[in-house]
């Protein structure tokens, strides 16, 4: 179909739908706690650090992101490299965040001798005062 | 009720120039071609070239095993299946830009760049997102009226084959809704990113001020504003015209200051922060704004067709 003249207008309710659809779907992914088409943009600044431990049956072994750095696709270097420091970010540090456990998949597969990877994210305001922090324990034994 | 419902026939019933949505198919499968890849280099510096070489999104792992974090589980692409889809996209943004199944382009180039950004949680971007979806929303929209090389092919192959029946001129007119759709989208988000700043720290120009503390605002623009005014004061018109926008727009007295001041806002915002092609796509998007053809501009084929039950 590549012109107007015999589409049909769509019935009241189904333009409802899609008009609802697209005004709606940023308020319902605010509603879900997800920042993933919120538009919630540059609402603050953050500052997050990264940090990875490789436990094996005789050490703790730190683990350098810089390590990481061929296995990551561009788009993931570019955000998770600069946790090694403190790095500035907005919105997409909930998007390191959620891809904490497929992080430490890959470092057990890095690291065959690991029997687990303790992963600890630290979110502070720009101003370096706490403001969560999450530490997650992926086991490789079970992958 | 009833005057609810009698405005949304109105809507489901008004017809618009073929030219607002002929420009919109175009400007944003530009713009899409331009934010995908790195072709506007020679041209032109833009903000995704310093990450961007060649097609964006295309395989950049170096070394396996390879970090595989889909936004969907267990929606990562190989490099094979990925670089297919980047191809993909590539092309059928030129087949929308062309208007070669217009609408079917649109809906395909939307699901495919969909599918390259859930395979990798990094790629998300609200500008990314944003032009995804507008482009999803153009599936819904009279598309090949105008400026469509199909259409064109079509009525040379029937003007050179003898006997053939005479195409239809192209209508004066499309049907509007699908406007209203995307002017859905336009209000949606903006009240969704002035709602978001009512936070006390980004009202109190906090925000601001790190954000130049760190570097990501600057320029001339920049400058004169924060002097003129501070933090605090340029954080609550930024917020406030954000949630004065779609009160502008959805009146049709204001629409016009609706327009201007978005318009304004984008070129200012553009200048002084590293948005990429957000304000582009909001700009564009302001298109469905084009105002409604008069009852007497309606094309004859159509009222034919409506008078016969085939269009509504």
């Amino acid at each position: 179909m590549t012109s107007g003249e015999t589409r049909p207008s769509p019935s009241r309710w189904s333009l409802l739908a899609l008009l609802t659809l697209a005004f709606g779907s940023p308020f319902l992914a605010r509603a879900l706690g997800t920042m993933w088409g919120s538009f919630g943009m540059f609402q603050r600044v953050e500052r997050y650090h990264l940090e990875l431990t490789a436990e094996t049956p005789r050490a703790e072994e730190t683990v350098r992101l810089s390590e990481l750095a061929p296995h990551l696709s561009r788009d993931a270097r570019r955000l998770i490299l600069p946790a090694a420091g403190h790095a500035f970010g907005s919105d997409q540090i909930e998007l390191v965040e959620d891809g904490l456990e497929d992080l430490g998949e890959l470092v057990c597969k890095l690291r065959p001798g690991a029997t687990s990877i303790d992963l600890r994210l630290t979110r502070s305001t720009a101003r370096n005062e706490l403001l969560h922090r999450r530490e997650l324990e992926v086991r490789c034994d079970e992958r | 009720m009833r005057r609810a419902l009698k405005a949304l026939d109105r809507v489901r019933t008004g017809e618009v120039s073929p030219w607002a949505y002929a420009i919109l198919r175009v400007s944003l499968a530009v713009l899409h071609l331009v934010r995908s890849s790195d072709l506007a280099r020679p041209v032109v510096e833009l903000e995704h070239h310093r990450w961007v070489r060649g097609l964006d999104f295309s395989w950049s792992v170096t070394r396996a095993p390879e970090l595989a974090s889909p936004a969907l589980h267990g929606f990562a692409l190989g490099p094979i299946a990925n670089d297919i889809l980047v191809y993909a996209r590539t092309f059928l943004c030129v087949s929308l830009l062309l208007g070669v199944r217009p609408r079917l382009s649109a809906a395909a180039v939307a699901i495919v760049s969909y599918a390259l950004l859930l395979a990798d949680r990094y790629r998300y971007f609200h500008h990314l997102h944003l032009l995804y979806v507008a482009l999803g929303l153009l599936a819904f929209c009279p598309l090949g009226d105008r400026l469509s090389l199909e259409r064109q092919a079509r009525l040379v192959w029937r003007r050179f084959r003898p006997g053939a029946v005479q195409d239809l001129p192209p209508p004066a007119s499309s049907p509007a809704w699908s406007l209203a759709v995307l002017r859905a989208l336009v209000s949606g988000v903006y009240l969704s990113a002035g709602l978001a700043k009512l936070e006390p720290e980004y009202w109190s120009g906090q925000t601001l001020a790190e954000l130049d503390r760190i570097g990501m605002l600057g320029g001339p623009a920049w400058e004169v504003l924060r002097n003129a005014f501070g933090y605090a004061w340029l954080a609550r018109f930024t917020c406030l015209i954000e949630l004065a926008l779609p009160l502008l727009l959805a009146w049709k007295r204001t629409r016009w200051l609706g327009v201007a001041l978005a318009v304004t806002f984008h070129l200012v915002l553009g200048s002084v922060l590293a948005v990429s092609t957000f304000g582009v796509t909001m700009v564009l998007l302001l298109l469905s704004y084009w105002p409604k053809s008069r009852p007497q501009e309606r094309s004859p084929e159509r009222a034919s067709a409506a008078y016969n039950g085939r269009a509504g």
